[in-house]
């Protein structure tokens, strides 16, 4: 079986592997604390938008409350770290056990809605999750949120026990990105090609024909929902020790919870590589606007471009960036194809 | 102050309905929920502003109501043909997809002219904070205003859906588009005609809000926010549960935010609505449909 | 078909560039390439023969111009654009560093404490600066820290008002104006005189306190509650509303109403108080306002109500004529070019921007050098009797050697009058008498 699936996906291996080289040279080539940090947040929300690809993509079901897992994992550790000097290696866990019990919590109400209130049912409970973090604002900080100290080196508690690095160039925190961000890939296609992305896939074809055959839909969601939240939480665990503060406002947000997803949804949802393809082409965009278009009107011309980006992929590209190295693929395998076979006037 | 909370509620309410049957008139026949819908509000905002540019001071913005109708429905007209007409019927994720990034365009658009400032409309006073006493209660009257608006547009709307031969088209598209279309019903000025509607409605929610609301690029998001729940909670494709679910989401802010903690406001609305898809997952007049 | 094919490999190029054309934009910088100054030696001024172009010394002011809270971040450009024409027009430069002019450049920062990392690295990226001004955001404020701390560049935050700021250990941050700590007693300190001239002890009115549920009104919130408890007054409402989802504010009014409230204390922004003023008013509720700061005091709230303005109050850490203000020639000049540019009074973000960047002018020219960490360090030994210009915020100026925090620095209370904010207490600020708000007479 794993032999079939490698060969099948050859070039895409192939080609994720060249990217990982690429990418682990990156930060050296350029030597440049800008770059760094964007491919930062650019590995970062690719491997948000895996996680949410698990649910949202291979699962169909739009979840618009990625940020809280993302914010449960954030507050956590830094709460931990904060009041315990706990290292974020042991944090991580309470983190990702409490996004399961989050994802118990708002999964068991909203799996037995169907679409648009599935969704509309995510954004709800988000909001409440979202208050509650600021009800409880004696461990949380509430609205004022929480931030680190400055840790230098000369502080017992630097070093990468604390994940905690001072280096100009932001090295450690672009390395622990781009593992991260492997393996959420690892994990999206091992999920792809075992029973629970079989399960998945026959759910988002015709629930109530899967539900005949015996598969529990409800179960099958929960776990990719679980799946998906303890990645996301673990995201928000190491995104809080490279950002360094915590707020409800930034972390448990809508808006972030909508930036994850579109990451999947442009890049190609239930695509392995979509999430990262989304990632690699929306943070530059985004970016490169603002730096070049910052000054025109009043401000928000990159926003513009960027909503403009996803209108444009949708209205050409339904199916994601990604789907584009499939049409050259097939292009380029029909051609082979032709020419093999004599070739045909019409060809290329 | 029961009366009070109850009228303030209502008086809200009636904004949010208006809001959400808009998004209804979208949803119901083509199954597509408009995440830019707040935005057209904030269009129709922006719209009234500018248009009221060439209106004595201290009046009122109503009579404006037919150029922002006009102008946001053929807008509405516009996005449909160029941009949703393309997604109809091809899945679940394009039309999120491309309602929210118009969102985002819209939004930024709006700040790259207009610039984020807080504008308002220079109205007379007794638009702005005038009241009228009945029973005890104080009625705003810029908010009664809206609110019976809004009640004359529903009741168009129902009317129109019903009596004539386009609604009647639409309601059958919605019901079973294959069906219609092998009657002969044309679908694509069906749909046009119900988008159009639906962005219209929205832009006039804005207009009637103007006398008290600010007016900035985002501030349409918590309509939008607020319409979504509505329609969800009233049952997806049903004007009259969309009616039903703004009309609730205001009782339910009004009295948390009165008789509770207006902070729980927002906690409330969502708590309200995540118990009702519980005990009904298809809203509180919807009905089940075959899909995904 | 070969027409799809080409189509497909050029956006899978385009793709890719994209992606990798983020390379170029910061190291080939839309500005002049980054100034090859090195740290440690002062800059040596070009021979200025006439026309000759001198090296600017440039500040970077980081403000929210998009995104909710932008018309702090436009109130922010303003006064930067006044200070960069006091300092070139009127004083030459920095006559220190051979006449060289200042350049400040506004970059955005989005609304979004996750966003702003992002333009302020890639503004530090592009271009070498002596000095960070701003961000008025706590939020944002707290992300700077470790990324001035890694520059090593000091980073002066005229409205901030979070004291965490000043308390992370970061040593290159300066705080110059009062925080919400010192609000809230400059506050409740003239609530006490305002009832007192109104005849009503202090302690028997029924305070309401409402506030914007993010960082700022959450931190005048608490400072209000502690003070509140200390001075044994009377708060009988204490709600916070979520910004974003501020429709309607009849029901909050209704709820003050019901708890009979005698004075507000609002902290709230521009949209939420035409909201509350116009439900006031719809619902006939009058009770004394005293703001906790923020949109109370800016222009947009006379843009809204009109001359319905006229009595309210509100603190905050600056007012446009304030003693130090007032009594500054320098200031003056800038007030009147401000006043004439942009048609309205320097507002409560513009201020301190402007006195900020001030500080770090006096700070460089005193060392003749633009090397930030000099400069950071000339900073902390300046107080208001080595430069003047600390005398503008109210208090004594000057900066904590470690925390960068003007412990010095306090609040005013302003009261608008004729369409203008003006300072009202205390007496050693104030440019104004009180008036009261039912006859617009000065209290007997």
């Amino acid at each position: 079986m794993a032999v079939e699936t490698f060969r099948k996906n050859m070039l895409a291996i192939v080609l994720f592997i060249v990217f990982l080289a690429a990418a682990a040279v990156f930060p050296f080539v350029f030597g440049n604390r800008y770059l760094n940090r964007v491919a930062i947040d650019i590995l970062f929300f690719a491997a948000m938008g895996n996680a949410w690809n698990i649910i949202g993509g291979y699962g169909r079901q739009t979840s618009w409350a990625s940020a809280t897992f993302f914010a449960i994992g954030a507050y956590t550790s830094i709460m931990l770290f904060l009041h315990f000097e706990t290292s974020p290696f042991i944090s991580m866990w309470p983190g990702m056990v409490l996004a399961v019990l989050m994802a118990v919590v708002i999964g068991l109400p909203c799996f037995r809605l169907r679409g648009v209130y599935f969704a509309i049912a995510t954004i709800a409970m988000a909001t409440i999750s979202r208050q509650l973090l600021v009800y409880f604002s004696d461990f949380t900080g509430g609205n004022l949120g929480l931030s680190f100290p400055i840790i230098g080196p000369a502080n017992p508690l630097y070093g990468p026990a604390n994940l905690l690095f001072s280096d100009f160039l932001l090295r450690p925190y672009y390395f622990i990105a781009l593992g991260w961000m492997a393996v959420t890939v690892v994990i999206v296609w091992v999920i792809e090609h075992r029973m629970l992305g079989y399960h998945l896939r026959a759910i988002c074809d015709d629930q109530d024909a899967a539900e005949s055959l015996g598969i529990k839909s409800s179960v099958v969601k929960l776990k990719a929902f679980i799946i998906s939240a303890m990645m996301l939480s673990f995201t928000g665990t190491l995104y809080v020790f490279m950002l360094r503060i915590v707020d409800p406002e930034t972390f448990a947000s809508h808006e972030m919870s909508v930036r994850i997803a579109i990451v999947a949804i442009l890049g190609g949802m239930g695509t392995k590589f979509g999430p990262l393809v989304g990632a690699l082409v929306t943070i530059p965009l985004l970016e490169i606007s603002n730096n070049y278009l910052a000054d025109l009107g009043h401000g928000g011309a990159g926003w513009v471009l960027y909503g403009l980006l996803i209108v444009v992929i949708v209205l050409f590209r339904p199916n994601g960036i990604v789907s584009l190295f499939d049409s050259a693929k097939s292009l380029l395998a029909r051609n082979a194809g032709k020419g093999k076979s004599g070739g045909e006037a019409g060809g290329a | 102050m029961l009366f009070q909370v109850i009228v303030n509620g209502l008086l809200m309410g009636g904004v949010f309905a208006l809001i959400a049957v808009g998004l209804t008139m979208i949803h119901g026949v083509m199954k597509i929920v408009n995440f830019a819908q707040g935005d057209f509000l904030a269009m129709g905002l922006f719209m009234t502003y500018g248009l009221y540019a060439f209106m004595p001071e201290h009046s009122m913005p109503y009579w404006l109501i037919l150029p922002v109708a006009a102008g946001m429905y053929l807008f509405g007209m516009i996005v449909f043909r160029f941009a949703i007409k393309r997604v109809l019927n091809t899945g679940d994720s394009n039309y999120i997809l491309l309602t929210i990034g118009l969102s985002f365009m819209i939004q930024n658009l709006l700040q790259l002219i207009y610039g984020a400032d807080f504008r308002s409309i220079p109205v007379s006073d007794t638009f702005r904070m005038g009241s009228w006493e009945f029973l005890g209660a104080m009625f705003p009257i810029s908010r009664i205003v809206a609110f019976a608006a809004a009640a004359i547009f529903v009741v168009f709307v129902n009317w129109f859906l019903t009596k004539t031969d386009i609604g009647r088209a639409m309601r059958a598209t919605a019901e079973n588009r294959a069906v219609a279309e092998s009657l002969g019903i044309r679908g694509g000025r069906v749909y046009v005609t119900a988008f159009a509607i639906g962005t219209m409605f929205a832009g006039i929610s804005g207009l009637l809000i103007s006398p008290v609301q600010m007016i900035f690029p985002t501030a349409g998001v918590p309509f939008g926010l607020v319409a979504m729940s509505a329609m969800v909670l009233g049952g997806l494709g049903n004007i009259k549960g969309a009616l039903l679910g703004g009309l609730i989401i205001g009782l339910v802010e009004s009295f948390t935010s009165t008789y509770v903690n207006i902070a729980l406001a927002p906690v409330a609305v969502n708590l309200v609505l995540v118990l009702v898809l519980i005990f009904k997952p298809y809203g509180l007049l919807g009905k089940r449909r075959r899909t995904a | 078909m070969k027409k799809k094919w080409l189509i497909s490999a050029i956006s899978v190029v385009v793709v890719l560039v994209l992606a990798l054309a983020a390379c170029a934009p910061a190291t080939q910088a839309p500005a002049a390439p980054a100034a090859p100054a090195a740290p440690a030696a002062p800059a040596a001024p070009a021979v200025p023969a006439g026309g000759g172009a001198l090296e600017p010394v440039r500040f970077l002011v980081f403000a929210m111009m998009t995104g909710p809270n932008a018309e702090s971040g436009r109130q922010v450009q303003m006064a930067a654009k006044t200070a960069e024409w006091y300092i070139n027009e009127v004083l030459g430069g920095f006559p220190s560093l051979g006449g060289r002019p200042i350049h400040l450049n506004v970059v955005d920062s989005t609304s979004d404490a996750a966003q702003a990392p992002m333009p302020f690295e890639a503004a530090l990226q592009a271009e070498d600066y002596s000095v960070v001004i701003g961000n008025s955001n706590s939020s944002i404020a707290l992300t700077q820290l470790p990324i001035v701390e890694a520059h090593q560049i000091p980073m002066i935050t005229g409205a901030a008002a979070n004291i965490a700021i000043s308390q992370q250990g970061s040593s290159f941050s300066f705080q110059p104006a009062a925080t919400s700590r010192a609000f809230i007693p400059t506050q409740l300190d003239f609530l006490e005189y305002y009832s007192g001239h109104l005849g009503i002890p202090v302690k028997e009115l029924r305070l309401g306190l409402i506030f914007a549920d993010d960082a700022w009104g959450t931190d005048n919130a608490n400072n209000t509650r502690q003070q509140v408890k200390e001075r044994g007054l009377n708060l009988v409402f204490d709600q916070s509303y979520n910004v974003a989802a501020f429709t309607d504010a009849t029901p909050l009014i209704t709820a003050l109403m019901a708890a009979d409230v005698d004075v507000l204390l609002p902290s709230s922004y521009p949209a939420d108080l035409s909201l509350i003023f116009t439900a006031m008013g719809a619902l006939n509720f009058n009770p004394l306002v005293v703001g906790g700061g923020a949109a109370m005091t800016w222009p947009s709230l006379y843009a809204d109500l009109g001359d319905a303005v006229n009595g309210l109050t509100s603190v905050d850490s600056w007012v446009s004529d304030q003693t130090g203000a007032r009594e500054h020639e320098g200031w003056q000049v800038m007030n009147d070019w401000y006043e004439e540019q942009f048609g309205e009074f320097i507002p409560g973000q513009a201020g301190p921007t402007m006195f900020s960047i001030m500080l770090a002018y006096s700070a460089i020219e005193r060392i003749g050098s633009d090397d930030p960490i000099a400069i950071r360090d000339e900073l902390r030994v300046i107080d208001e009797t080595t430069v003047d210009w600390f005398k503008i915020p109210n208090g004594v100026g000057d900066f904590d050697n470690v925390t960068g925090l003007n412990t010095g620095a306090r609040a005013v209370m302003m009261q608008w009058q004729n369409g203008r904010p003006t300072a009202v207490f205390p007496p050693e600020y104030a440019a104004s008498p009180l008036l009261n708000p039912d006859t617009m007479k000065p209290f007997e």
